[in-house]
C-alpha cells in the first residue's frame, strides 16, 4: 500500500532544526539547561562572592553554609566559585575543540566523499587509524607528549573526535554528488570547492550538528578526565576534573568536595546529550517509531 | 454455486492515521471465498488489495483501524482474541508474501522455518517436524531436500525461497492460502513455474487460494473468480471467464486493454492518470476522474450490484 | 571460518602500520629532550650521551623508525627508558586485570542493558519507554569517575558490601568479589549504550518482513520476540559492544585509578608521570592493537550470530 504524502514546505536547515527542537520536549529541556549553565559560567564573578583561588586554611573542608554555598575544599577555597570558574574552562575547551573537529572533520569527509578514488581512500584510512586508538588514550598521549596547556588539550580532543565527523559527512556527500542540482552546478562550470561549500555542505549540516552536540558532550568529559588524571590546565586555575581529583583524596572526610564538581560535569554532559538525542530523533524518526 | 463459503468478508474497511487524520484505504469491501477455488484480487498498486489480503488474517500493524466483519468458521476474525487467532494463522489460513528475499528469517535454517508451524500447531517434536519438512520440500519440487533443509535463506535463489515460503504455508494443510503477489519479485520464467506449482497443489490438496496480483495474464491462467479493486473499492466481481468475455466496469475494461494479447497485437492502451491518493479521494465514484464515460450521476458514489457478476457503476446497472 | 579470520587479520595490517607510524612520529616531535627529561638537568654530558646512545637517539630518524618496526615485527615493544624492563613484559603482567575489568563491564552492560532495551521496544512510546529513555540518557552522561565515586561511597563505605580498594588477587571468588564494583561502575555507561541499541535494533527487526511471516505462521508473541527477533537484533548489539570497547579501555584508566587497581590504566599514568616515553610508546601501540583485535573478534562474533557473514 503506497500512499502519496504531501511534501512539507521547504525550510532552511536552521529553521528546520528550530522547528524540530520545539517539537521535542527532551531537547528543549536540554537547551534550557545548557543555556543556564553557560550563563552561570559567563557570569561567574557575579554569582560568587568568593575568589575561586583564595585559600583560607581556617575554613578548610567546611560543610555547606550561607557563606559557602557548596562548602570548601582542603585549602578552604569556595567550591561553588570554583565550579563556576571550572565550567568556563570546560565549556571553552569542549566547544572550541568540537567546533574545530566539526569544521575540519566535515571538510575532510565531504572532500573524501566528493572526490572519491585515492583521496577518499587516503583520508578514510587515516581516520581509521585514529579510530584504532582507545578514545581517551589518544587524548592522554597527545597531551602527555606535547605538554598540558590550553591549546594542546584542544588539539588532543579535536584529533580524538574528528574522525567521527569525517565519517558522518562522507556518507551523505556520496549520495548528494549524484543529485541533479550538483550535476547542474558542475555543468555550469562551478569549481569543486564552490560546489562542496555551497551545494553540499548545507545539506550535510543537519546530521553534523546533531553529532556535534553529542560529541561536545564527550569532549567536555574528556577534558574533565584529562585534568582528573593530572593532564589538565595547570593549577591554580580551577577545572572540574582537578577539583574531583583533589577532593577524592579526602573522600572519607568530605565526599562532597569531589561529588559536586562531578555533578557539574554530569549536568553539562546531560544537557548536551538531551539536545543531541532529541535532534537526532527528529531527523531520523525511525529511531523513535 | 451453492456451496457455503469458507470465508465471508462483509463491508471490510481499513483506515490509517496519516498526519493526524484517518484515511480510508479500503472502503467497505465484501466478497466470499468458496471452498476449492482460486479467487484473484486484482488492481493497480495502491488500490488496497494487499492490505485487504493481510487483514484476512489480521496481520496489519496495530495502527490500522479495521471495520466490518470477516466471518470464518462462524466467528469473526476481526474481533477474535489474539490467542485464538494464533491457532488459526498458519494452521487453517496461511499466507505467502511478495518478497521472498526478505520474508524468510536470515538467521534460521530453512528446515527450522518449515518445521516451525508443525511444531506450533500439530504438537510435533522438532525431529518429526523436520522429517515432515522433507516431504514438504518434495511437494514444492525442491530437489536435494536434505541439504536444503540445513541451508540458510541467503544460500537459495529467489524462486527457491518462494517455494520454501509455499512449503511453510502448506505445512499444516490450511483451508485457505493467501498469496500476495507471490511472483512479482521473480524472473519471468520462474514466475510461471511458481504459479503452475500453486495451481497444481491447489488441485492435489483441495484448498482455496486467494491470489493477489496486478497481472491479468496470471489471472487468466489460474483464476476461478475475480474481484477487481480500485482505490479501496471493489468495483467488479465475476467468474473469471465471464469477466474476460464481458468486462463491465469501465475500469476493468481499461485494465484489460492494458494487457498485450495475441489477437489484438499492437493495440495497447495504458490508463490515463493515477490512482487517487487516499488523502484526497473523489467525492462520488472514485474512478470518475479517469473514466471516459463519466456523467452527472457519477458525482455520488454508486453501489455494488448483486448477483455473481456484480458491478459498482452508475452506467452498468443492467449488465448482471 | 579460518580463511575468513586470516583475511580479516591481513586487512588490519595497513591500519596497524599507520598506527605505528603515528605513534613513532608523535614521540619524536615531542618538545624537549627525553634524555634531559629523564636524567634531569644536572646530569653530566657523558651520562646524557651514554643514555642517547643506549636508546638509539643518535641514529638518523629513518634508522630509528626501521629499528622500531623491526622490534615490533619480533614482538618487542622496546624497553622502559627508566627501568629497562621490556615494555611488553610490564603490559602482559597487568593486562589480565584490565581485561577482566572490561569483560566484567561488558557482562553488566549486556545482562542489564539487553532486557531493558527489549522492554522499552515492546512498550514503545509508553511511559516505561520514556522513563528508560531518560534514565539511559542520564546513564550515558555520567562521567566515569562520578559513577565510581558514588558507588564507592554508597556500596563500599556506607553499606560496607564491597572493598573500597579493588585488589585482584586470591581465589576466583575473591577475585570476582573485588571485581564487582569496578566492573559495575565501568559497565553502567555500557548498560545505557546497549539498552539504546537493543531498543532500536529490536524496533527495526520487528518491522521486517520475516517477522510478519512468523506472525502469519501463528507464532505467539513470546516466540516472535525471543526467537525470531532477538537473534537478528543481536547483530547491532554485538557491533555496539565492539565499537565502545575502545571507549571502555579508555575509561578503565579512570576506574583503575579510583579503585586503585593494577592494570593498563595505572601503567599509563605511571609512565606519564615518569616521562617514560618508550613505555608510553609501547602502551599506545599495544592499546591500538587491542582495539583492532576486538574489532576482529566482533567480526567473528557476527559470523556466529549471522550465517550470512561466513561466505563473505
Amino acid at each position: 500500500m503506497t500512499a502519496t504524502v504531501t511534501t512539507p514546505p521547504q525550510r532552511t536547515p536552521a529553521q528546520r532544526l528550530l522547528r524540530l527542537a520545539r517539537r521535542n520536549k527532551l531537547s528543549t529541556v536540554g537547551l534550557i539547561l545548557f543555556g543556564l549553565i553557560a550563563l552561570a559560567a559567563i557570569a561567574a564573578p557575579l554569582l560568587s562572592s568568593h575568589d575561586p583561588l583564595a585559600q583560607n586554611i581556617l575554613h578548610r573542608l567546611e560543610d555547606r553554609s550561607a557563606d559557602y554555598l557548596l562548602g570548601t575544599d582542603v585549602y578552604g577555597r569556595d567550591t561553588w566559585a570554583r565550579i563556576l570558574f571550572g565550567l568556563r574552562v570546560s565549556l571553552l575547551i569542549g566547544l572550541i575543540s568540537t567546533a574545530l573537529a566539526m569544521i575540519i572533520g566535515s571538510a575532510l569527509g565531504i572532500l573524501a566523499g566528493y572526490r572519491g578514488g585515492w583521496v577518499d581512500s587516503l583520508i578514510m584510512r587515516i581516520m581509521d587509524m585514529l579510530l584504532a586508538f582507545p578514545t581517551l588514550i589518544t587524548g592522554l598521549f597527545i597531551v602527555a607528549v606535547l605538554g598540558a596547556n590550553f591549546w594542546n588539550i584542544v588539539l588532543a580532543i579535536t584529533v580524538t573526535i574528528l574522525p567521527k565527523f569525517a565519517r558522518v559527512a562522507r556518507a551523505p556527500t556520496i549520495a548528494l554528488k549524484e543529485r541533479e542540482f550538483v550535476e547542474a552546478a558542475r555543468a555550469l562550470g562551478y569549481s569543486d570547492v564552490r560546489i562542496m561549500a555551497v551545494h553540499i555542505a548545507p545539506n550535510v549540516l543537519g546530521e553534523v550538528i546533531v553529532l556535534a552536540s553529542l560529541w561536545a558532550a564527550y569532549a567536555i568529559r574528556i577534558e574533565a578526565y584529562l585534568s582528573f588524571i593530572g593532564l589538565g590546565i595547570a593549577p591554580p586555575t580551577p577545572t572540574l576534573g582537578t577539583m574531583i581529583r583533589e577532593g577524592f583524596e579526602h573522600i572519607l572526610d568530605s565526599p562532597f568536595v569531589s561529588i559536586y564538581p562531578g555533578f557539574a560535569v554530569l549536568l553539562v554532559v546531560l544537557s548536551l546529550n538531551l539536545i543531541g538525542d532529541g535532534l537526532r530523533d527528529a531527523i531520523d524518526p525511525k529511531l523513535r517509531d | 454455486m451453492t456451496a457455503t463459503p469458507l470465508m465471508t468478508v462483509e463491508d471490510l474497511s481499513i483506515s490509517f492515521r496519516i498526519e493526524d487524520r484517518w484515511c480510508r484505504a479500503v472502503n467497505g469491501v465484501s466478497f466470499d471465498i468458496m471452498p476449492d477455488e482460486t479467487l484473484c484480487l486484482v488492481g493497480e498498486s495502491g488500490c488496497g488489495k494487499s492490505i485487504t489480503a493481510m487483514s484476512l488474517m489480521r496481520l496489519l500493524p496495530g495502527s490500522a483501524r479495521l471495520g466490518g466483519r470477516i466471518g470464518f468458521d462462524g466467528k469473526d476474525i476481526l474481533t477474535m482474541p489474539e490467542a485464538e487467532l494464533q491457532t488459526i494463522r498458519g494452521r487453517r489460513i496461511a499466507m505467502i508474501f511478495q518478497e521472498p528475499m526478505t520474508s524468510l528469517n536470515p538467521v534460521l535454517t530453512v528446515g527450522e522455518q518449515i518445521a516451525e508451524p508443525l511444531v506450533l500447531h500439530k504438537g510435533m517434536g522438532w525431529a518429526e517436524a523436520k522429517r515432515e519438512a522433507r516431504h514438504l520440500l518434495d511437494l514444492v519440487r525442491i530437489p536435494d531436500a536434505d541439504r536444503r533443509l540445513r541451508q540458510y535463506p541467503y544460500e537459495l535463489s529467489g524462486g527457491m525461497r518462494q517455494r520454501v515460503m509455499i512449503a511453510i504455508g502448506l505445512a499444516c494443510r490450511p483451508e485457505i492460502l493467501i498469496a500476495d503477489e507471490p511472483t512479482t519479485a521473480l524472473d519471468v520464467t520462474i514466475q510461471a513455474q511458481v504459479l503452475a506449482l500453486l495451481d497444481e497443489i491447489r488441485r492435489e490438496q483441495g484448498l482455496s487460494i486467494v491470489l493477489i496480483t496486478h497481472d491479468l495474464g496470471v489471472v487468466a491462467n489460474v483464476a476461478d473468480r475475480v474481484a477487481v479493486m480500485y482505490a479501496g473499492d471493489l468495483v467488479e466481481t465475476a467468474p473469471a471467464g465471464e469477466l474476460f468475455d464481458k468486462p463491465s466496469h469501465p475500469y476493468t475494461q481499461a485494465l484489460l486493454r492494458t494487457v498485450p494479447r495475441a489477437d489484438a497485437a499492437f493495440d495497447l492502451h495504458p490508463i490515463e492518470g493515477q490512482v487517487p491518493s487516499i488523502q484526497s479521494m473523489p467525492e462520488g465514484c472514485r474512478f470518475a476522474p479517469r473514466c471516459g464515460e463519466a456523467h452527472a450521476a457519477c458525482s455520488s458514489p454508486p453501489n455494488l450490484s448483486s448477483g455473481p457478476h456484480a458491478v459498482r457503476c452508475w452506467a452498468r446497472r443492467d449488465v448482471a | 571460518m579460518a580463511g575468513f579470520i586470516l583475511r580479516r587479520l591481513l586487512s588490519t595490517i595497513p591500519t596497524l602500520l599507520g598506527v605505528l607510524t603515528i605513534v613513532f612520529v608523535m614521540i619524536r616531535v615531542a618538545p624537549g629532550d627525553p634524555a634531559l627529561a629523564i636524567l634531569g638537568d644536572n646530569a653530566s654530558q657523558e651520562a646524557l650521551d651514554a643514555f642517547r646512545e643506549r636508546m638509539g637517539l643518535n641514529d638518523p630518524m629513518w634508522v630509528q623508525y626501521l629499528d622500531f618496526l623491526r622490534g615490533i615485527a619480533r614482538g618487542s615493544l622496546g624497553e622502559s627508558m627508566i627501568s629497562g624492563t621490556p615494555v611488553l613484559t610490564s603490559i602482559l603482567e597487568v593486562l589480565p586485570y584490565t581485561l577482566e575489568l572490561a569483560l566484567g563491564a561488558v557482562f553488566f552492560g549486556v545482562v542489564i542493558g539487553t532486557p531493558l532495551g527489549i522492554m522499552a521496544a515492546l512498550k514503545r512510546n509508553g511511559w516505561l519507554d520514556y522513563l528508560l529513555r531518560v534514565v539511559s540518557l542520564v546513564g550515558l552522561s555520567f562521567p566515569a569517575f562520578l559513577t565510581a565515586i558514588l558507588l564507592i561511597l554508597w556500596l563500599a563505605i556506607d553499606w560496607r558490601l564491597f572493598p573500597v580498594i579493588s585488589t585482584p588477587t586470591g581465589g576466583i571468588g575473591d577475585r570476582l568479589y573485588n571485581l564487582f564494583l569496578p566492573a559495575l561502575s565501568l559497565g553502567l555507561i555500557m548498560v545505557a549504550y546497549v539498552m539504546r541499541t537493543a531498543r532500536s535494533a529490536m524496533l527495526d527487526v520487528l518491522g521486517e518482513d520475516y517477522i510478519r511471516t512468523a506472525r502469519a505462521k501463528g507464532a505467539p508473541m513470546r516466540r516472535l520476540f525471543l526467537h525470531h527477533a532477538l537473534r537478528n537484533a543481536l547483530i547491532p548489539i554485538v557491533t555496539v559492544i565492539g565499537l565502545y570497547f575502545g571507549l571502555m579501555i579508555g575509561n578503565a584508566v579512570l576506574t583503575e585509578i579510583i579503585f586503585n587497581r593494577p592494570g593498563l590504566g595505572k601503567l599509563i599514568v605511571l609512565a606519564l608521570n615518569q616521562r617514560d616515553y618508550s613505555t608510553l610508546q609501547g602502551l599506545m601501540v599495544f592499546s591500538a592493537f587491542l582495539v583492532v583485535m576486538v574489532n576482529l573478534l566482533t567480526d567473528i562474533a557476527y559470523g556466529l550470530v549471522d550465517p550470512r557473514v561466513k561466505l563473505k
